[in-house]
């Protein structure tokens, strides 16, 4: 996949079929759009592309929002290349361009620019000043200029529309099968094994601590979960913790830490990938360390039982 | 039943009575819809179950004859609303119908506090109905007072919200689904949306999905019923 950071360096072509949005953890719904476009640029010999703004469309327009982001820049990259998509243009979503019109936009970039024979869209899909971008407003312009608009519908899973704002909420709500369910795969996030204050290890619990590589990068609501860790490419099984330490401090700041099964080896710096597959409980704080302690056994002890749970429905 | 449901086999008997299901579309009053659904019919008595708002479409009960005196079964239905919440505008009637205007929005509004608000709706509520309504007030309609810059004071209504769901959030856009009782206003929920978030909001789109079991994916555009009555299929 050849990716594109400016829109001076993608060279015009009319023989493009195109899809526009922010595609923040490309999920199942995304999943549709996106393969549609790689479908018909294989069966009509079209170029395909996938235009996404960074950053997040709402951090410009809504500065002192906080945002949390399903996928980072390169995880979403990846994903869309996995699919199929052969040209990325990653547009720097500014002030100024927020104020462009949808039909500008259309006819100054889409059309001028980059070239344009098939747009595939959404159904409910907004862009452009006060988002009067749409299928409507596609449809009524693609004579003019001459292009076929292709209206994908929402996509649903268990009579829930998928969409990025629904499965943030899931997973700030800890309800992480639904959210893997609507993603596709199972959420994850990356980071780098630092020093932590080593407490874990006189717990009897030692921990890896985790920066994420990405601070916008979303993290479930507080709790313990069940994962698989990936250190150099091999998988392990792990309890994640996404907490504020309440036991010990007030700081209020979070860190993930994961305690791997079975795993003695020193990881410090290394990058790590963690899947997480199951909440276990929420955060709680406990009186003392021997309480913790206790409710530590019990959660690998109920981790065991949802690893071999998954096995079993893999074998 | 005149739906997509299942092929019309017979000349259906306005006069002893028909349902039919209607897609309204955009930017037309639902007596409108029953004007032309007269004339495509060409039969005289007929009534809705349920107006629509000109700037809504979706499903339209319309009865005929003998039916008609069916309608308040129909009117007590479960319904099936999806549409989009707007935040950041006003306006006196609560949707696009009247002069839009802009309202700040607090810089805290996340979609966690929006997917929480959302929550507090479900349930029995108390409503207080639009001035943009068509209920009476001393004989006179309410909306005849509002356009004339006139609020009145109305009694809150107790109404029943079985389920309120967010699609998705496109800041200032909410996309939702309601599942509500007879008499609710969705006009009204938007505004007491964007109150709840302390900021204002309209109703920027709206569509009735179904009433009780019947699916809006089962009605007829008018252009189709008009379509199923000219060319001699019926008779």
């Amino acid at each position: 996949m050849r990716v594109f950071n400016n829109i001076s360096e993608i060279e015009r072509d009319e023989k493009t079929v195109l899809t526009i949005g922010t595609f923040d953890g490309v999920h199942l719904g995304h999943q549709q759009i996106i393969k549609k476009v790689v479908e018909i640029s294989k069966s009509e010999s079209l170029r395909n592309l996938i235009i996404t703004f960074y950053p997040h469309p709402r951090k410009i327009i809504n500065p002192n929002s906080t945002i949390s982001l399903l996928t980072t820049q390169d995880e979403q990259a990846e994903i869309l290349n996995l699919l199929g998509i052969e040209n990325h243009l990653k547009i720097n979503f500014t002030r100024s361009f927020a104020e462009i019109t949808s039909y500008q936009f259309i006819k100054e970039f889409i059309v001028e620019r980059i070239g344009i024979k098939k747009i595939v869209i959404g159904h409910d899909h907004h862009f452009g000043k006060s988002r009067e971008g749409n299928v409507d407003f596609l449809k009524s312009i693609s004579a003019e200029f001459g292009f076929d608009v292709i209206e994908i519908l929402p996509f649903e899973i268990d009579s829930k529309v998928v969409s990025s704002s629904v499965i943030r909420n899931e997973l700030q709500n800890g309800n992480i099968t639904s959210a893997n369910k609507m993603l596709g795969r199972n959420y994850f996030f990356t980071g780098e094994v630092i020093n932590g204050d080593g407490r874990g290890r006189t717990l009897g619990y030692p921990t890896a601590n985790i920066k994420l590589d990405d601070e916008d990068k979303l993290l479930p609501m507080l709790g313990i979960y069940v994962v698989f860790i990936f250190i150099d490419g091999v998988r392990y099984n792990g309890l994640l913790s996404v907490g504020k330490r309440p036991t010990f401090y007030n700081d209020g700041s979070i860190v993930p830490e994961v305690f791997i099964y079975d795993f003695q080896s020193d990881i410090y710096g290394k990058k790590v990938k963690v899947e997480i597959l199951e909440k276990i409980r929420g955060e709680e704080k406990f009186d003392s360390a021997e309480e913790l302690i206790k409710q530590m056994d019990s959660d690998k002890e109920n981790g065991i039982k949802i690893f071999n749970k998954l096995n079993q429905l893999n074998n | 039943m005149i739906s997509k449901k299942k092929s019309l086999d017979y000349y259906p008997d306005f006069q002893n009575g028909e349902t039919i299901l209607i897609d309204k579309p955009l930017k037309m009053s639902s007596f409108r819809v029953i004007e032309k659904v007269r004339k495509i019919i060409n039969f005289g008595k007929i009534g809705h179950a349920g107006t629509l708002d000109p700037l809504a479409t979706g499903l339209l009960i319309l009865c005929t004859g003998n039916k008609t005196k069916e309608i308040e079964k129909f009117q007590n239905l479960k319904k099936v609303y999806s549409g989009i919440i707007t935040l950041g505008q006003y306006s006196d009637s609560f949707d696009l119908e009247t002069e839009v205007n802009q309202f700040p929005i607090p810089d805290d509004i996340d979609e966690q506090n929006i997917f929480r608000v959302a929550k507090k709706f479900i349930g029995q509520i108390e409503q207080l109905p639009p001035m943009y309504s068509a209920i009476k007030k001393n004989g006179k309609r309410l909306y005849h007072l509002a356009r004339r810059g006139k609020e009145v004071e109305r009694k809150p209504r107790k109404i029943l919200i079985y389920d309120f769901v967010i699609n998705k959030i496109e800041l200032p856009d909410i996309h939702f689904t309601i599942e509500c009782s007879k008499g609710t206003y969705i006009r009204s929920i938007a505004d007491d949306f964007g109150k709840a978030l302390r900021t204002r909001a309209i109703l920027s789109s709206l569509r009735r999905n179904s009433i009780g079991e019947f699916d809006v994916r089962d009605a007829f555009q008018l252009t189709e019923l008009s379509e199923l009555f000219s060319n001699g299929n019926l008779n």
